[in-house]
């Protein structure tokens, strides 16, 4: 018995090696190496001069840093929206939906498309001068192009929110609900169907119980989505504006560092990032033990 | 089972042969020492349709007249160019000579460009003077040229004849100052026709145009140089002035999205060459200027004039000129130093100068470049540039500020959500920002 | 009875509207870049929204023309190929680590892929540059493919530790050879399990490593080597594109993954799931 878990380990270690390897070179040491960057002043090119916490004071002070906190308080604000939107649709489907093929085509197409490519042609319709406009124009509404949904503030971070976090993620939504919810054991359904309880009663008391690791595991991605991989379709939406209206840490980081050759203090902006993505990491990590060991 | 196994084995094995031979290959190319120089070029226009094809031709040339250098001109993306410049330095990787703005976006990273006056001396009063200012480092048109100018920029008006015409505006006489300048506008728009035609969807440039010229006028030299380092504000009184000007504009309808006034930039461009609007502040060189409208809608029905000139305008005569808009540089760890400063010379020489002038319409600032003088608009163009030049500020401000200050230019005069003075007082800190 | 059926149809009815709604949203954009694409940049001025009066292939002939599109799309096919069977064979021997050998070290190690896999790609962009360049793989198909997968595979991984640790011990203990050695294993064992998974690794790692866009911009700087998702940036140029010819660039860039989607699509939308759902 000893051997066979001494085996084990070695070739646990083997087989681990090719992902421990390229991970340690080229995610650990990257992320790390921001911790020393962001106590120094650097442009990225040429010899870091080391100033103590200087970046963090001035990050402190940097409105940049708290629209981008408050944007991306608006974001999380969506995302149970954003869960519960696939979610209920899943429900629905569950029991069968003529029609549902073609939409999961449609729904899905999204994440074909990839979002710098839907920036893009968002960053278009939703113009002043765009369709969206003349539609408007079209069913009456006076002076349309003042509504401008990507040129004001509130308007912006929302139609962000609403693309990024609930329409991008509904196709995949859909289908991965659908299929955790396939795997739930019919018979529990048809001894409710005894009980004489209603569909919703099913919903909360069946459904949701039995598929909750896949919720919560879902809620976590889109976490991780709007923190760490929301980079591409600002800057092809929106460019952080208007003023500061859809600026998040991310961008900030991207903006800071390479528009402004402030690589230094942009590290400081990714050491607080850091602590947000650590965050999420955590609670991703209990969940993943937790649905291990039931 | 076996023969599966194999096969995945197989594979590998090619896949891993492939990408090394690729990768020896690779790193072939830099170790030669014999044989040809390889000058690896980068160029963020080289994508561009009419202007890749001049510099191939220009290439074409060089490389005939220098038998065993081989051009290898590589275009890269303008939105992320010099993040990869920077990062091209911090590796010191191959790379020799680049295409570059001469903005604050390259004097921020142009420790990394070789100073180029030793290799020069013989043919430095070939470039205007105003040219190789904007090209060195301290300013000077003879010490400390790290750029090579390739185009001299500037901004200005240009307008529509035949829509004056039907205004009933004098086309031969272009508003001489502010108010005659909102005269115009006001005809224009009671004519029905879009007074100003603006990009400003995405970015605005319309703003931004108007601002650089508008400022011309108001600041000093050395006032506008002030922009580099903080010692003119965004609070003085002329950039207060000026955006109460542009801000008229907007109140007045003189800018809208009636009649497609107001597009994306190219867009815009497209709008006014298809005969639509009064105005267009457009650029001298690369795209939105003299050629491009003169070959859309007749040299004859094209008028240009250099700026809206306020009532207290302290330089009323200025044009906007960057000197040089963009330029070639040598990276000053290449180890080729010498033929890369001789491709950048070739490059910016009257015989290439002249096929890129030919093919873009762009004016290259060469003295031994013989101009088009029958050309009224380009002769009014140049006499402006070279007589009365005003650097742009927009080439002062650090490079990391545009992108905000793009995004508040949108939030006050577009979407009208803040007040002027915190608008002001915005701008101010996202330059503070960046200083 | 009839109370609940009158329910249904209504909930139906409500689910019918959201799900077209939604769907617009994406039918619409993508028939707007398809009338766009076909007009001259003239003509989409003053007809942004209508048919086109003159329909032209002139904006796709200079997409095509202009870059290399072809070349492009070439490379995008030798890296994600490449890539997906090494990301393939890292993430079936990681994940089944993972999921079924127990060992001292084996939770430290899945908590630090976990973690690590969450860092958005601008914080490290920089300094994956700079390692690049050191070893000597800056403009070579090798370094990106290395990098994508050690940035890609940590998901993937995860996904096929689920997929592992739903499969039970038994059916390894069965296939389980005595004396094979550890890679003979991988071969033997660990892959044929994994065929149900292949094709949800391939979709997951497949998309992300298509749309990348820092790492493949910064890493190849040639364009002989260079990726279709790069070919819209570059021709933006400095002040941007016609609207008509941007649509264009954009159909090209997508045409071929959205020809794949549409062959493809039951094996695609049902794949990117499969096993990745646990109870």
């Amino acid at each position: 018995m000893k051997t066979k878990l001494k085996q084990e380990a070695k070739d646990g270690w083997i087989l681990l090696s090719p992902l421990l390897l390229l991970t340690f070179i080229f995610l650990l040491y990257p992320v790390v190496s921001n911790f020393y960057f962001s106590l120094t002043k650097w442009k990225g090119v040429g010899k870091p001069v080391f100033i103590g916490f200087e970046n963090y004071k001035t990050l402190f002070k940097d409105e940049r840093f708290y629209r981008s906190l408050k944007n991306l308080g608006v974001l999380v604000l969506y995302i149970p929206l954003g869960v519960l939107t696939p979610l209920v649709i899943a429900n629905t489907l569950r029991k069968g939906f003529r029609g549902w093929k073609l939409y999961r085509v449609l729904l899905y197409l999204p994440n074909i498309l990839g979002p710098v490519i839907l920036g893009t042609i968002f960053s278009v319709i939703l113009s002043q001068i765009g369709p969206v406009t003349d539609l408007l124009t079209k069913l009456g509404v006076k002076n349309a192009q003042e509504i401008y949904i990507l040129g004001k503030s509130a308007s912006a971070i929302n139609s962000l929110a609403f693309i990024f976090v609930i329409w991008m993620r509904v196709g995949f939504g859909c289908i991965y609900f659908l299929s955790a919810m396939s795997s739930i054991d019919a018979s529990l359904y048809d001894a409710a169907k005894i009980d004489g309880t209603n569909a919703w009663q099913d919903f909360i008391h069946i459904t949701l119980p039995s598929i909750r690791f896949s919720i919560e595991f879902f809620t976590v991605l889109a976490f991780i989505e709007v923190f760490a991989r929301m980079y591409g379709i600002i800057f092809t939406l929106t460019g952080g504006g208007p003023g500061y209206a859809t600026y998040t840490l991310e961008y900030g980081v991207y903006m800071i560092s390479f528009s402004a050759y402030q690589k230094g203090y942009a590290s400081a902006w990714s050491v607080i990032l850091f602590f947000f993505c650590a965050a999420i990491a955590l609670i991703q990590i209990r969940l993943i033990k937790k649905g291990e060991n039931n | 089972m076996k023969i599966k196994k194999g096969r995945i084995l197989i594979l590998i094995v090619i896949l891993l042969s492939v990408t090394l031979t690729g990768q020896i290959f690779a790193q072939g190319q830099k170790t030669q020492k014999d044989g040809p120089i390889t000058l690896t070029v980068w160029n963020f226009k080289y994508a561009e349709e009419i202007a890749g094809k001049a510099f191939q031709e220009m290439d074409k040339l060089f490389m005939e007249q220098n038998p065993g250098v081989i051009i290898d001109h590589q275009a890269q993306p303008e939105s992320n160019y010099y993040q990869m410049l920077l990062s091209a330095f911090s590796a010191k990787s191959n790379l020799d000579v680049f295409l570059t703005h001469t903005d604050q976006r390259a004097w921020g990273i142009s420790e990394s460009f070789q100073v180029l006056d030793a290799d020069i001396a013989d043919v430095i009063d070939t470039y205007s003077a105003t040219a190789l200012q904007a090209c060195s480092e301290t300013n000077s048109a003879t010490s400390n040229i790290k750029i090579l100018p390739l185009t001299a920029q500037g901004v200005g008006f240009y307008y529509n004849k035949d829509n004056f015409r039907k205004a009933g505006l004098d086309p031969e006489k272009a508003p001489a100052d502010w108010d005659s300048f909102l005269a115009a506008c006001t005809k224009l728009k009671s004519a029905g026709i879009a007074p100003i035609i603006l990009g400003n969807q995405g970015s605005p440039f319309g703003i931004d145009f108007i601002y650089r010229v508008i400022l011309g006028t108001l600041l000093s030299e050395n006032e506008i140089d002030g922009f580099a380092d903080g010692r003119t504000k965004f609070t003085n009184p002329a950039f207060v002035q000026a955006t109460e000007m542009i801000k008229e504009l907007y109140d007045r309808g003189f800018v809208n999205v009636d009649n497609g006034s107001l597009p994306y930039f190219v867009d815009a461009i497209e709008t006014f060459k298809g005969g639509n609007g009064g105005f267009f502040i457009g650029l001298t060189s690369d795209i939105a200027h003299w050629k491009d409208f003169g070959d859309a809608l007749g040299y004859e029905n094209i008028g240009y004039f250099s700026s809206v000139v306020p009532q207290n305008a302290k330089y009323p005569q200025q044009q906007v000129n960057q000197g040089a808009g963009v330029g070639f540089a040598v990276t000053n760890y290449s180890p080729h130093k010498e033929m890369a400063a001789k491709y950048v010379k070739f490059m910016t020489s009257g015989e290439a100068g002249k096929i890129f002038m030919e093919a873009t319409g762009a004016i290259v600032p060469n003295t031994t470049i013989p101009l088009d003088t029958d050309n009224v608009m380009l002769a009014e163009i140049l006499e402006k540039m070279n007589n009365h030049p005003v650097p742009d500020f927009m080439n002062r401000v650090p490079g990391g500020m545009i992108n905000d200050f793009y995004n508040f230019q949108t939030l006050y005069f577009i979407s009208k959500e803040i007040s002027q003075s915190r608008y002001i007082q915005q701008v101010q800190a996202i330059y503070e920002n960046n200083l | 009875m009839n109370k609940y059926k009158v329910r249904r149809y209504i909930t139906n009815f409500i689910t019918l509207i959201i799900l077209s709604l939604f769907s617009l949203v994406i039918v619409y954009p993508v028939y707007f870049a398809v009338i766009s694409s076909i007009k001259a940049p003239a003509e989409y001025v003053v007809n942004k929204t209508g048919l086109p009066q003159n329909p032209t292939l002139d904006n796709f002939a200079k997409v095509l023309t202009q870059m290399s599109m072809f070349k492009f799309m070439l490379n995008t096919f030798i890296l994600v190929g490449f890539s997906m069977v090494l990301y393939f064979l890292v993430c079936t021997a990681a994940g089944f680590t993972f999921g079924k050998l127990r060992f001292k070290g084996r939770l430290t190690a899945f908590t630090f892929i976990l973690f690590i896999q969450i860092f958005p790609q601008m914080v490290i962009a920089g300094q994956i540059y700079q390692l690049i360049s050191k070893m000597g793989l800056l403009n070579t198909h090798l370094g990106l493919i290395l990098v994508w997968v050690a940035y890609f595979a940590p998901f993937g991984t995860y996904i096929m530790t689920t997929y592992y640790s739903t499969i039970p011990k038994s059916l390894i203990e069965s296939a389980r050879i005595d004396g094979a050695g550890v890679i003979q294993q991988l071969f033997k064992i660990m892959i044929p399990i994994a065929k149900p998974m292949i094709g949800t690794l391939l979709i997951i790692g497949a998309l992300a490593m298509w749309h990348e866009l820092p790492f493949s911009m910064l890493i190849l700087q040639r364009l002989q080597l260079r990726t279709l998702t790069l070919g819209i940036a570059l021709m933006q140029g400095e002040y941007g594109l016609p609207i008509p010819v941007l649509a264009a660039a954009i159909l090209v860039t997508v045409g071929f993954p959205l020809l794949l989607y549409i062959i493809f699509q039951n094996y695609i939308t049902m794949g990117s799931v499969a096993g990745s759902v646990k109870g």
